[in-house]
């Protein structure tokens, strides 16, 4: 088993009332690209925040790098490159300030490379960073988590409002990362195309509990959507083992399934029904199936 | 309209209506804590209208009022968002305006009744109120625009201060170092016409200038401020100084530089700020009178007032540390507090991803905090010594008393070190002092040794001051134990940080023993003990900060 | 090289890129011996994960479409060997079944369809003569 770089184990979390996460386990392996994807308030941010420190487990562990990450800040997050979803760099510094600054944390930070993205990313050094756009605070925020060459990037929401452009850094930026040998991505995000282009893994994260685990090939080759065509006419659509989501009326039904082709194949005759045709699903509507049966 | 104003009137009852309670109730708890005893220890009459108990009393209204300002002004919010709604700027203004300042004289008012009731003082409430009503106008102009400069904070404390002599008029008190003894000070009985030609015409220019600059703002078309312009200047000028790239030896160098700017330097700026400036209204006055005492007298005021505003702002961003978030709830209540919005070094995504442990962080702060200090004490003192070669220059022409000891520098001396002490107290409120506050068994031995005292009939002054030196050592001892138990400091460097205090403290008091009573011992030797706590505390406040 | 993947298509991008080589090579817009990107240029290119280029470019070797020399990159395989022609024909193959499925559904019948297509490629000659 390839090691892992993020081990969480049994997490629970609870903000008062609000349970914000319920007994996530989760394995990031080394060297790949992992989504974690949800709905806003899905625990996504929560997740990551005990990833790096900012929480500790209330019950189950977290370890990052074999370390616990509250107990070791230095040691695990030197070696990480972290992209906030606020992207909050103080607003007051100016571009080159903020880049000598977060320099001082990172032994490995490599100087020419950091020039190379500003210089890229088409930043003025003497630039307050409040007065920058959104698109360039990312892009400021991008070049601090990837100037020292991260083992591991973590980018929480990395794309929201932003323009193609800069999405665009942002996801070469992470094919790059992982294209070198034993580099790992974590990201989160709503857009699911960019998940499915990009990921090896993926996590669905549902109202603090994790609903789907797994890697997108093994997903995306085991939804389907088939229609069935029925003998009789029906009200209500008939129950087929494995079905998650149904539509359709009288003769015609459609089904997202979820599960082995033959065991449908097997399911379908016993119900008396013609399968007549047959779709693969995107990530988008694996994701509206799985999380809007609560 | 009438829907207009049952509209604004329910929005600002949903907010935040706990807030308009809460904070009348909690601002009258320290009064309570303060005056009750006072009035178990001598129900004479006339000790209550001593010029001391007045003194205290005017104060604890000015707090109030000010207190009762930033509720209203936070329960009311930004008016940004009501920029949108299909109302005239001059409804927006006018709404908060007025009903801003019919709750804080409500609030004023009710207190002060409040007090009437549980206190054997006879305290006049319109002049108060009308004061609070002044106030509260008068702040309107400054708090209502979308500016993101500091100055404007500034300013608003300068207008407070010139409230407050005022205030200070009102009741007798003469604007001089010591007035505060004479015995002409009274309550605030009768308002003037001066008062009520006062009143109209700071309502009137606040209200209009409350108008101008919402409706500049609204318009979008809002011309850069001269606030804005300066810093827009000085900006200019930074970044031809600051030509050359920053190079930070070490992660401690950089979060200290980070933690300096982000807060702290504006005390040294304030201070520096105000040391030349008084210098310049010295010297241009004592050109004009043609009198070289003036210059020292000038001199001498002003750099008393540069060292009060030192503690001043100190003490204002430690509370602004403490309540940060409730600041950037002013903006927008609706949403989460954003750590973006605050530009005081507090829970932030971004700092807490950076690889550096509690210890060297602790050091970092205390290193920013400590330069702080240092360079505004530094200006100070300066200005002191300045004034010292010069009135020895001039032959002294300030020995005919007058009750400024120019030659006592042991007063001088005791002022400039205790207002460092205290600059540095208040700078590292946040993260070292507030959590020793926030814990209850740090709070029994004080109540304990206050209780017994008060048993033994002490002097109410004494018991308070006694509880203030247990709460430190109890808060000291605590947190010694709790850093070397982290290992955030070794044995060494604590007994070395304790026999430095302990020294510091006996100097302290041998030099000053005469001219202290008991009372002043006991506060000196708390000062010294609150400024060792965030050598250990810092560490522990800074990881529980980062954790939760 | 020109190639363009979607994602959320429902085909999977590895398919896509593997199609999309495949037709660039029946078609001759791809030599054989010509060198296909680097699985990293690629992915950068396409902003697709490297993993998923480096599946493709199996399949394709195990197709024998493409062949990988060691240190020196992909290529495409000789058009004389059997297995790229196999694989040729297997292309067709889908379009011969899509244009039968259509034919049939619209309600011609086999001989129809044959006369239709010895009359285009008729018609496809006619322009050469003149």
């Amino acid at each position: 088993m390839s090691d892992l770089v993020i081990d969480i184990k049994n997490l629970s979390r609870r903000f008062g009332d609000k349970h914000a996460l319920q007994d996530v386990s989760l394995g990031v392996p080394r060297g790949g690209v992992f989504g974690l994807i949800g709905s806003n308030g899905a625990g996504k941010t929560t997740l990551i925040k005990h990833i790096l420190g900012s929480h500790y487990a209330q019950s189950g562990s977290v370890s990052v790098f074999g370390f616990d990450p509250v107990a070791e800040p230095v040691r695990v997050l030197g070696r990480i490159g972290y992209m906030s979803e606020d992207r909050d760099v103080p607003g007051w510094m100016r571009v080159q300030e903020v880049i000598e600054f977060t320099k001082a944390f990172y032994p490995g930070w490599d100087s020419g490379y950091a020039s190379q993205l500003r210089e890229l990313f088409e930043l003025d050094p003497k630039q307050k960073i409040r007065n920058l756009s959104r698109g360039q605070t990312a892009r400021v925020c991008l070049l601090l988590a990837l100037a020292h060459r991260p083992e591991l990037l973590v980018l929480d929401e990395p794309s929201s409002g932003l323009d193609p452009v800069i999405r665009r850094d942002i996801l070469t930026a992470i094919v790059r990362t992982t294209a070198d040998e034993g580099r790992t991505v974590l990201f989160s995000s709503h857009l699911l195309d960019e998940i499915e282009r990009l990921a090896d893994r993926v996590a669905i994260l549902h109202q603090g509990r994790i609903v789907l685990d797994q890697s997108v090939e093994t997903i995306l080759e085991s939804y389907h959507r088939v229609t069935l065509r029925f003998d009789e006419s029906f009200a209500v659509a008939p129950n087929l083992t494995g079905a998650m989501h149904s539509e359709g009326k009288g003769h015609e039904w459609t089904y997202v399934y979820s599960g082995d082709k033959e065991q449908l194949v097997e399911s379908s005759r016993r119900l008396n029904a013609q399968i007549v045709a047959e779709a693969p699903l995107s990530l988008d509507d694996i994701f509206i199936c799985n999380v809007q049966g609560s | 309209m009438q829907s207009i104003i049952s509209a604004l009137s329910w929005e600002y009852y949903a907010r935040n209506r706990w807030m308009l309670l809460y904070l009348p109730l909690i601002a009258n708890i320290p009064v309570i804590c303060v005056l009750v005893p006072l009035k178990s220890i001598s129900p004479d009459a006339a000790f209550m209208t001593s010029p001391l108990l007045i003194g205290i009393q005017m104060i604890l209204i000015l707090c109030m009022v000010l207190l009762a300002c930033f509720g209203v002004l936070t329960t009311q919010g930004g008016l940004k968002r009501l920029y949108r709604l299909p109302l005239s700027t001059v409804q927006i203004a006018s709404y908060y305006f007025c009903s801003g300042a019919l709750l804080v004289g409500a609030q004023v008012a009710l207190m002060l009744w409040l007090w009437k009731v549980l206190l054997p003082i006879d305290l006049p409430i319109a002049g108060p109120v009308l004061f609070s009503v002044v106030c509260w106008c008068a702040l309107q102009p400054v708090v209502r625009g979308q500016s993101q400069s500091l100055w404007w904070i500034v300013l608003a404390v300068l207008i407070v201060i010139a409230l407050f002599f005022w205030l200070l008029r009102n009741h007798g008190i003469p604007l001089q170092p010591g007035g505060m003894q004479t015995q002409q000070v009274h309550y605030w009985t009768v308002i003037s016409r001066a008062d009520w030609l006062i009143t109209t015409v700071s309502l009137s220019l606040a209200y209009w200038l409350t108008t101008l600059r919402v409706t500049y703002d609204r318009s979008g078309r809002r011309k850069t401020s001269l606030f804005e312009k300066i810093d827009l200047a000085w900006e200019r000028v930074q970044s031809r100084w600051n030509s050359g790239s920053r190079n930070f030896n070490s992660a401690i160098q950089a979060f200290s530089w980070c933690h300096f700017r982000s807060g702290p330097i504006a005390i040294p700026m304030l201070a520096i700020g105000s040391v030349i400036l008084t210098w310049m209204i010295a010297g241009l006055v004592s050109i004009i009178q043609q009198d070289s005492s003036t210059l020292l007298r000038f001199a001498i005021g002003g750099t008393y007032l540069s060292t009060m505003l030192q503690v001043y702002m100190a003490f204002l961003f430690g509370i602004l540390g403490l309540f940060g978030s409730s600041l950037a709830r002013f903006e927008a209540p609706e949403q989460e507090p954003k750590a973006s919005n605050s530009q005081i070094l507090e829970v932030s995504p971004f700092m807490d991803g950076l690889p550096i442990n509690s210890i060297d962080k602790s050091f970092a702060v205390l290193r920013s905090s400590g330069r702080a200090t240092v360079l505004s004490s530094v200006a100070v003192i300066l200005s002191y010594l300045l004034i010292t070669i010069i009135s020895f220059l001039l032959g002294n022409p300030l020995q005919s008393g007058e009750g400024i000891e120019i030659k006592s520098f042991k007063y001088l001396g005791f002022l400039t070190t205790s207002a460092m002490l205290l600059t540095y107290v208040f700078n590292n409120l946040k993260f070292s002092i507030a959590p020793s506050l926030m814990r209850i068994d740090h709070w029994i031995w004080p109540i304990i040794v206050i209780a017994v005292l008060l048993a033994f009939r002490m002097p109410l002054g004494l018991c308070l001051s006694a509880g203030l030196c247990v709460f430190a050592l109890v808060a000291l001892v605590y947190s010694t134990i709790q850093s070397l138990i982290d290992k955030d400091l070794s044995v060494r460097t604590a007994s070395l940080i304790w026999l430095v205090g302990i020294a510091i403290a006996v100097g302290l008091l041998a030099v000053l023993r005469n001219e202290f009573g008991p009372v002043g011992m006991l506060l000196a030797a708390s000062l010294v003990g609150l400024v060792m706590l965030p050598f250990f505390s810092t560490a522990a406040g800074l990881r529980q900060a980062r954790t939760t | 090289m020109q190639i363009h993947i979607q994602a959320q298509g429902g085909v999977p991008i590895y398919l896509q890129v593997m199609q999309q080589i495949k037709y660039l090579v029946a078609s001759g817009r791809l030599q054989p011996g010509d060198e296909l990107p680097s699985i990293r240029t690629l992915a950068e290119q396409l902003i697709v994960n490297p993993n998923t280029i480096a599946r493709a470019y199996r399949e394709l070797e195990t197709a024998g479409v493409v062949e990988k020399r060691r240190t020196a990159g992909t290529f495409v395989a000789e058009a004389g060997s059997p297995l790229a022609r196999k694989e040729r024909l297997k292309l067709l193959k889908q379009r011969v079944d899509q244009l039968l499925v259509e034919a049939f559904q619209m309600g011609f019948d086999l001989d129809e369809v044959l006369k239709l297509v010895q009359q285009s490629e008729l018609n496809s000659q006619q322009p050469r003569k003149g």
